[in-house]
C-alpha cells in the first residue's frame, strides 16, 4: 500500500483549481483548460513522469466540464509531449460523469491531428 | 364717528376680531398644510394637468405566447414588435388575452426589451395576463427584475433570469443557474453535468459566432425557470446575435453545403449535431459544441432540447425539424430537466 501511495501523484480539479471549470483559453474567460493546464496538469504530470509515479486526475466534484476545457487540458497536453502516449501516465477518475473518461481518450488521440 | 372708534369699548372688541381673525388664519393653514400636495418633480414629458405627450400603439401578444410551442405567431410577433421601435413608436404590450404562456417566450421578450437595437430608445409599457395562474407564473418569472414597474412580486423562486455582455464563458453563472434548479427539484444542490455542459457550449458558441463582424461583445441571457406542477426546471438561453447560419463561419458553411449536396439549414444542423460536418470535409471547424449538447439529449441528461437559429425550428427529441417563415435573429436553445 506505501508503494502505491509514493508512487501516485494526486490532482483534485475541483479542491486544487475550480468548482466551476471554463472554457479553452486564458481570453475566453477564468478557470481556462490552458490555465488549468499550465499551472496544474502540466508541472504534475512532470512531476509524475520524474518520479516515474502515476498522475491520479481526479475530476469529480466540480460543478461539470464544458468540452473545450477538456479538450485545451488533456489534449494540450499530448500536444506539449507528441512522442508519448499521455494517458499511458495518467488514471483519470471521473464517477460523476463516467462518459468523459472516453471524451479524453478521443481529444488526446486526435490532439496531434490538428 | 371719530369720536366712537377712540371710545374703549370699540378698542376692546376690534382687538378680539382681530385675534379671532388671526386664530382662525392660523388654524386653517395647518389644516391646509396637512392636505397640501408634495412638489413634484420636473418631468419633461408631461405637463401639469395633462396626460403624458407620447402615444403607445398597441401590440397584441399571441394566445399562445410560447416560442417552443408556437414558433410561427411568436417570432411573427417579434418581427411586428421592431417594426415599430424600427418606425420610433412606443408600444403598449396587450398580454391580456394570453391562454397560454411557457417560460422561453418571457426570456427572449426581456433580452429584446433591453436591447437597443430593438428598442431603439422608444419606451413601452403593457399589462399582465387576465389568466390568474399566467398572471402569476409572468409575474414570478423574473421578468419585473428587468423592467421599471410599480408590480413588486412577493415569490421571485420561481425564476431567475441571468444576462451577460461578454465574451467570456462564465462556469459561475451555469452552476447558479444549476443550484437554483435542483435546489427546488430536490431540495438540495445536485451536480447536473450535461446541463453544465449545455450552458458552457452555449455561451462558447456566442462568445465565437454571434456577433459576426459587429464590434463588441454579444449578450447572451440564461435563464432558468421552475414549473411546480409538471416538476421540472425549464432552462433558456439567448442571444441576439445573427446566428449559426449567418456566423463568422459562412465560407465553412457554404463549403460544406457544397461538400454534402445540402440544400436546407435544416440538414445541416443535423448533420452538425451528428459532429459530421467535421468529419466529411476535414476542416479543423470548433463544431464540438453542438454535438456535446446533441449527447447530452441523447444520455438522458437534458430532456425536450429545441433549438431555433436563423430559419430552423428544431424539436431535437421529436425528430421535429422545419424551416421557418419568420426567422430568428440569434440563436436559441431550451431544454428541460426533470424531477
Amino acid at each position: 500500500m506505501t508503494a502505491v501511495a509514493t508512487e501516485t501523484i494526486y490532482l483534485s480539479v475541483a479542491k486544487e483549481f475550480s468548482l466551476t471549470p471554463g472554457a479553452r483559453k486564458r481570453e475566453d474567460g477564468e478557470d481556462s483548460g490552458e490555465q488549468f493546464l499550465d499551472e496544474c496538469l502540466a508541472p504534475k504530470y512532470r512531476e509524475a513522469r520524474k518520479q516515474g509515479a502515476v498522475l491520479f486526475v481526479d475530476l469529480d466534484g466540480t460543478g461539470g466540464y464544458g468540452t473545450s476545457f477538456l479538450e485545451e487540458s488533456f489534449g494540450g497536453l499530448q500536444r506539449m509531449y507528441p512522442a508519448e502516449n499521455i494517458l499511458d501516465h495518467i488514471e483519470i477518475k471521473t464517477e460523476d460523469e463516467p462518459y468523459q473518461k472516453a471524451d479524453i481518450e478521443r481529444y488526446v488521440a486526435e490532439a496531434n491531428d490538428k | 364717528v371719530k369720536k366712537f372708534y377712540k371710545e374703549k369699548k370699540w378698542r376692546e372688541q376690534s382687538r378680539r376680531r382681530q385675534r379671532s381673525e388671526l386664530r382662525r388664519r392660523r388654524h386653517r393653514n395647518v389644516y391646509l398644510s396637512g392636505r397640501r400636495k408634495a412638489p413634484q418633480k420636473f418631468n419633461p414629458r408631461t405637463k401639469a394637468g395633462t396626460t403624458p405627450i407620447q402615444s403607445y400603439e398597441p401590440l397584441p401578444v399571441p394566445k399562445n405566447f410560447s416560442l417552443v410551442n408556437n414558433p410561427e405567431e411568436v417570432l411573427a410577433f417579434f418581427e411586428r414588435m421592431r417594426r415599430m421601435f424600427a418606425k420610433k413608436k412606443n408600444i403598449r404590450f396587450d398580454l391580456s388575452k394570453v391562454t397560454d404562456m411557457t417560460a422561453d417566450a418571457i426570456t427572449v421578450l426581456v433580452s429584446r426589451l433591453k436591447d437597443s437595437r430593438y428598442t431603439r430608445g422608444r419606451n413601452y409599457l403593457g399589462n399582465e395576463p387576465e389568466n390568474e395562474t399566467l398572471r402569476r407564473k409572468f409575474t414570478e418569472s423574473g421578468f419585473y427584475k428587468f423592467v421599471i414597474s410599480n408590480t413588486k412580486p412577493k415569490n421571485r423562486d420561481y425564476g431567475s433570469i441571468r444576462a451577460r455582455a461578454t465574451h467570456k464563458v462564465e462556469g459561475k453563472t451555469a452552476l447558479e443557474l444549476i443550484t437554483f434548479a435542483t435546489e427546488r427539484l430536490y431540495g438540495e444542490y445536485r451536480k447536473r453535468g450535461g446541463v453544465y455542459k449545455t450552458l458552457a457550449e452555449s455561451m462558447n458558441n456566442t462568445r465565437d459566432h454571434a456577433a459576426g463582424n459587429r464590434k463588441g461583445p454579444e449578450k447572451w441571457w440564461a435563464a432558468v425557470h421552475f414549473d411546480e406542477t409538471a416538476g421540472k426546471a425549464i432552462f433558456t438561453f439567448v442571444d441576439n446575435g445573427i446566428g449559426i447560419f449567418k456566423s463568422r463561419d459562412l465560407a465553412v458553411l457554404q463549403e460544406a453545403l457544397r461538400i454534402l449536396r445540402i440544400k436546407k439549414n435544416t440538414d445541416l444542423l443535423r448533420k452538425m449535431l451528428l459532429g459530421e460536418i467535421e468529419s466529411s470535409t476535414g476542416i479543423p471547424y470548433r463544431g464540438r459544441g453542438l454535438p456535446s449538447i446533441y449527447d447530452c439529449l441523447k444520455r438522458g441528461d437534458i430532456r425536450n432540447l429545441v433549438i431555433i437559429t436563423n430559419d430552423v425550428y428544431a424539436n431535437i427529441e421529436n425528430n421535429d425539424y422545419r424551416t421557418l417563415k419568420n426567422e430568428f435573429d440569434g440563436t436559441f436553445l431550451y431544454w428541460e430537466i426533470f424531477r
